[in-house]
């Protein structure tokens, strides 16, 4: 290894979320570093970000009371991300590119940069703003443009994932790709508003 | 660790910690007038899971109580079973009464059932639906009748509808929104209800309604709402529901109708915002 390249262990998410492809290039060319830890750090991480927001935009603070709980219940993303992962991986090739599943759950997770950060902007809107305009600024209707930006860019970066760490075709990695947010993103989806989706199917469909 | 992770982790332990502390309890002093008890409610409230809401039923209940709410309704989406686990909670700590509800999400209305036992099915008219509400007791309240639901609600529905949110965020969000809850609540003999569409965002009660009941039991509420013993201000000074109710509340220094507005936050609060936010940032960056 030379002095210039980084091990999964340093890598900054900054440098992923800006230069995916070369980033994962670099990343797949490094040895395997085998360690438990690494499937459950940036679950961890992730899960815990969530859970600040969940605090920050209730009680505009962080509080154990919520912010405990809420990483606990938020633990469900990370690890429906990671049931997808699983999901998707294509076996035949992770052998042959060496890649342990613990270091690809590490380095898929250093993909989740872009919606890190907007978990934070939602959290310091809603933390410093007044009420009624953070309603104006951070509600549903401005969440859909953003959250839609962010799925391209991030669905950008996850596609350099499944291209150049699992080391596969683009029209494989894209496959992967739109597998692992059809798994994902459908249980998040019934499990946290699955309450009224029927009625909003009939709605939309007009049937 | 290096030195960028200790810094992270440093802010963080130090918004947690100023956080935690600053997190207090503040309860409203009992406050009878006219022979009621006036009860300071939120009626449209979801947790997690199945209602898009981020915070779990007793986490939601505690909340309530941090916002110096004496009740809510926790309304699922199309469900009931949530709302029971709250109020199982509550009950079990002393909290705040939580009224069983739902929010039946249908294709062409939003109707909240509250004070109901089992789930009331989405696909059936409002009139319908509003029948099986009455039918387990409960109280008909339209939820955010913006106008692309008012079509749902004919003479008929109108006829059974016990009440109407004249009052929800969306109305300082969107004026048109705010005429045309006042437009609604116009059409008909209606409760004034005031309710935040709580999913975990902002502060719970951020539009409330008083309530004047003989006592917090759920029924003495549910009893309430079907009588009209409701009064709703907004913040522009509005204020919605019985008349006599509205001159008894403003003639009595101790009742405070601004309860929404949350207090000025403190050293700690402060403390626990900018720290916090700032070694997430880090976090996340350098990571």
């Amino acid at each position: 290894m030379t002095s210039t390249t980084s091990t999964p262990a340093s890598l900054p998410t900054l440098r992923v979320m800006l230069r995916p492809a070369a980033s994962y290039q670099e990343l797949s060319r490094l040895p395997v570093v085998s360690s438990k830890w690494l499937a459950v750090r940036r679950p961890l991480l992730f899960a815990f970000v969530l859970g600040c927001t969940v605090s920050f935009a209730a009680s505009g603070r962080l509080t154990l009371r919520l912010v405990v709980p809420a990483t606990i219940y938020a633990a469900f993303v990370a690890i429906i991300e990671v049931v997808a992962l699983m999901a998707v991986r294509p076996r035949t090739l992770s052998k042959a590119t060496s890649q342990s599943f613990c270091r690809s759950v590490d380095l898929f997770f250093s993909g989740f940069g872009p919606w890190l950060l907007w978990l934070l902007s939602f959290a310091a809107v809603w933390t410093f703003a007044a009420p009624v305009n953070a309603f104006r600024w951070a509600g549903p209707h401005w969440d859909l443009y953003v959250v839609g930006a962010l799925a391209l860019w991030s669905g950008y970066i996850d596609f350099c994932f499944f291209r150049y760490v699992f080391q596969t075709t683009p029209q494989r990695a894209a496959r992967c790709l739109l597998m692992q947010r059809a798994i994902s993103w459908t249980l998040a989806v019934i499990i946290f508003g699955g309450g009224p989706l029927r009625s909003e199917i009939v709605r939309s469909l007009g049937i | 660790m290096n030195s960028t992770r200790w810094v992270a982790a440093g802010l963080i332990a130090v918004s947690l910690i100023a956080g935690t502390f600053s997190d207090t309890v503040r309860k409203n002093p009992t406050l009878m007038l006219g022979g009621y008890r006036v009860l300071s409610a939120d009626f449209h409230v979801h947790s997690f899971p199945l209602s898009w809401a981020t915070l779990a039923p007793w986490d939601t209940v505690l909340e309530a109580q941090r916002h110096r709410l004496d009740a809510i309704a926790i309304t699922g989406h199309n469900h009931v079973w949530v709302a029971k686990v709250g109020s199982w909670f509550s009950y079990l700590i002393g909290g705040p009464t939580v009224l069983v509800g739902e929010e039946i999400v249908a294709p062409t209305y939003h109707l909240l059932a509250i004070g109901i036992d089992h789930t009331i099915a989405w696909r059936q008219p409002a009139a319908a639906a509003i029948d099986e509400i009455h039918r387990q007791g409960g109280v008909a309240i339209a939820a955010h009748p913006l106008f692309e639901y008012w079509a749902a609600f004919d003479a008929t529905a109108m006829s059974k509808l016990d009440g109407a949110e004249v009052l929800h965020p969306l109305a300082y969000v969107r004026f048109p929104a705010y005429v045309q809850f006042q437009e609604f609540y116009a059409r008909g003999r209606l409760t004034a209800i005031g309710d935040s569409d709580y999913h975990g965002l902002g502060p719970l009660g951020m539009c409330r309604t008083y309530v004047f009941a003989r006592d917090n039991s759920p029924s003495a509420i549910v009893d309430a709402l079907r009588a009209g013993h409701t009064v709703v201000y907004d913040r522009n000074g509005r204020s919605y529901g019985d008349p006599e109710l509205i001159h008894l509340a403003s003639q009595d220094p101790h009742f405070n109708p601004n309860q929404f507005d949350e207090p000025p936050p403190g050293f700690l609060v402060m403390l626990s915002r900018v720290t916090g936010v700032a070694g997430l940032l880090f976090l996340i960056l350098f990571a």
